[in-house]
């Protein structure tokens, strides 16, 4: 997973972006990360746009990548698995609906 | 600058509005605006409009000089539509006050106006999606039920917040609307039928949300020196305030508090030499029961983490330490979202009238609070009766 360093505050952040977010100075440096993390927060989704309609219900969580920065994310779940805040997840793919996580297996 | 006053309100009710279209329903309120002021459509020498979907919703852009020509307002003036969200109200708002501030005119009129109730659920979660960073977010399928979901659970996990602190501001709300005539929702709910309504984005409920609306709210502004002469009873506008937020979740570093808020409140005590304590009466931005504890945190009314708590404790009610959207609020009243700003202002200004249905006594100094979406945009009024 990529992610862009900015090298005036050594702080991360997600792609695309021009500036740091934290403080809009330095140059944004692209580095490769596993993407561990863990769940900052979570929510099922039941009601949905038009074009995600059959998808609901559909697990949407805010992760913290252990570089510090967060990212929004939908959570691939096995049925009988629960989501919890401080749960450990790692990055499994991106595509046109963005970054997929997936709980790490005990 | 010049100080400015409110001398005109008028609105439409907020609720399913069969039949009538978003230009209608925006010329009646105005029209209402302009002859509460006492004024003739001549003598108004610019318009702002806010609203968020039109285009989506109802195909429909370009209302601005749509409305006005409805309206029958003069050629020569600048007719402008504004747009911030569900903020787009308060935008108008204020761009209206800035030029009468600014002495450029004397007689301004500002509306908002929503048409959503022609659209389906999912045409309509759609629409309120747009305003959300659809590279960064967007795209994953995130709702704005969804995004107060997620800051909900942190909510929670944070200062341990419960559930039936949310499920306490619908019913608060709903028993506040009860009296009122411009309301979506006139019946009170108990604490069990909100914990019990079906779940829309986890934790959030159905009775946790606002609903769909139709609706369209406006007023009249003119500098302070003259509104006696035309309202006997003018406003005065004492702080009217706007700034920016985060258009991205996972840029905050603690969605618990939304920053353009706090910046805003700041700005608005700063300039009226006030603060939250002074406060008598708040219509504030509950587009979700967990909006209206955050807010209420982020005005300055309680500390971080406690709004939760000053609910369960009644303390935003009618007759409480701050009370908090005796309108009903945008969960009760309803949320027409680009009109949702001005209908704060029409509600405030009956307030401080004397003249609203769920009366605060002797409310003095009210504010009102408008945000749009993730809190990207803001605006704060803080406006006082004269005496």
């Amino acid at each position: 997973m990529t992610v862009l360093r900015c090298n005036a505050c050594g702080s991360f952040s997600i792609p695309p972006r021009l500036f740091c977010p934290k403080c809009a100075h330095g140059v944004l440096e692209e580095r490769e990360t596993q993407g561990f993390g863990e769940i900052y927060s979570f929510t099922t989704i039941y009601v949905a746009p038009e074009i995600f309609k059959d998808q609901v219900p559909y697990d949407i969580a805010l992760v913290e990548l252990k570089e510090g920065v967060k990212v929004t994310a939908r959570m691939k779940k096995p049925q009988d698995s629960r989501l919890e805040i401080g749960a450990p997840v790692r990055f499994c793919m991106k595509d046109a609906t963005g970054y997929w996580f997936e709980l790490e297996s005990a | 600058m010049k100080e400015v006053s409110i001398i005109g309100i008028g609105t439409t009710p907020f609720n399913i509005l069969e039949g009538k279209s978003l230009k209608e329903i925006a010329t009646q309120a105005c029209l209402d605006a302009i002859q509460d002021a006492g004024l003739e459509k001549e003598s108004i020498e610019a318009f702002y409009l806010g609203n968020f979907i039109s285009g989506i919703l109802t195909g429909q852009e370009t209302i601005a000089p749509l409305v006005a020509n409805s309206l029958g307002l003069p050629k020569d003036i600048p007719c402008t539509k504004v747009e911030g969200a569900c903020c787009s109200g308060g935008i108008a708002f204020r761009h209206g006050y800035l030029l009468v501030a600014a002495g450029l005119a004397k007689f301004v009129l500002v509306a908002g106006v929503e048409k959503m109730s022609s659209s389906t659920t999912e045409k309509n979660t759609e629409g309120l999606a747009s305003a959300f960073d659809q590279e960064a977010e967007g795209r994953t399928g995130l709702t704005f039920p969804g995004f107060f979901a997620l800051i909900a659970r942190r909510h929670m996990h944070q200062y341990g917040t419960k559930i039936e602190h949310l499920a306490g501001v619908s019913v608060k709300n709903h028993s506040n609307s009860v009296m009122n005539p411009r309301a979506r929702f006139r019946k009170k709910v108990s604490m069990e039928e909100v914990l019990a309504s079906r779940l829309i984005a986890s934790p959030i409920k159905l009775y946790d949300c606002c609903p769909i609306s139709d609706g369209a709210a406006a007023a009249v502004l003119c500098p302070a020196e003259i509104a006696h002469q035309f309202h006997k009873k003018p406003i005065d506008i004492l702080a009217s305030v706007q700034t920016t937020g985060y258009s991205t979740s996972y840029d905050m570093d603690d969605p618990t508090t939304l920053i353009a808020t706090v910046l805003a409140a700041q700005k608005a005590y700063t300039i009226s030499h006030l603060s939250a304590q002074n406060i008598d009466v708040a219509e504030l931005h509950d587009c979700f029961t967990m909006a209206e504890i955050v807010d209420s945190e982020d005005l300055g009314f309680f500390p971080k983490g406690k709004g939760g708590f000053a609910v369960e404790e009644g303390l935003t009610t009618v007759g409480g330490k701050i009370p908090i959207n005796p309108s009903g609020g945008l969960i009760s009243k309803g949320h027409p979202v680009g009109a949702t700003g001005l209908g704060q202002v029409f509600e405030i200004v009956k307030q401080l009238r004397g003249e609203h249905e769920n009366q605060v006594k002797n409310a003095e100094i009210g504010l009102t609070h408008n945000l749009g979406a993730t809190g990207q945009v803001c605006t704060v009024n803080i406006l006082k009766r004269r005496d």
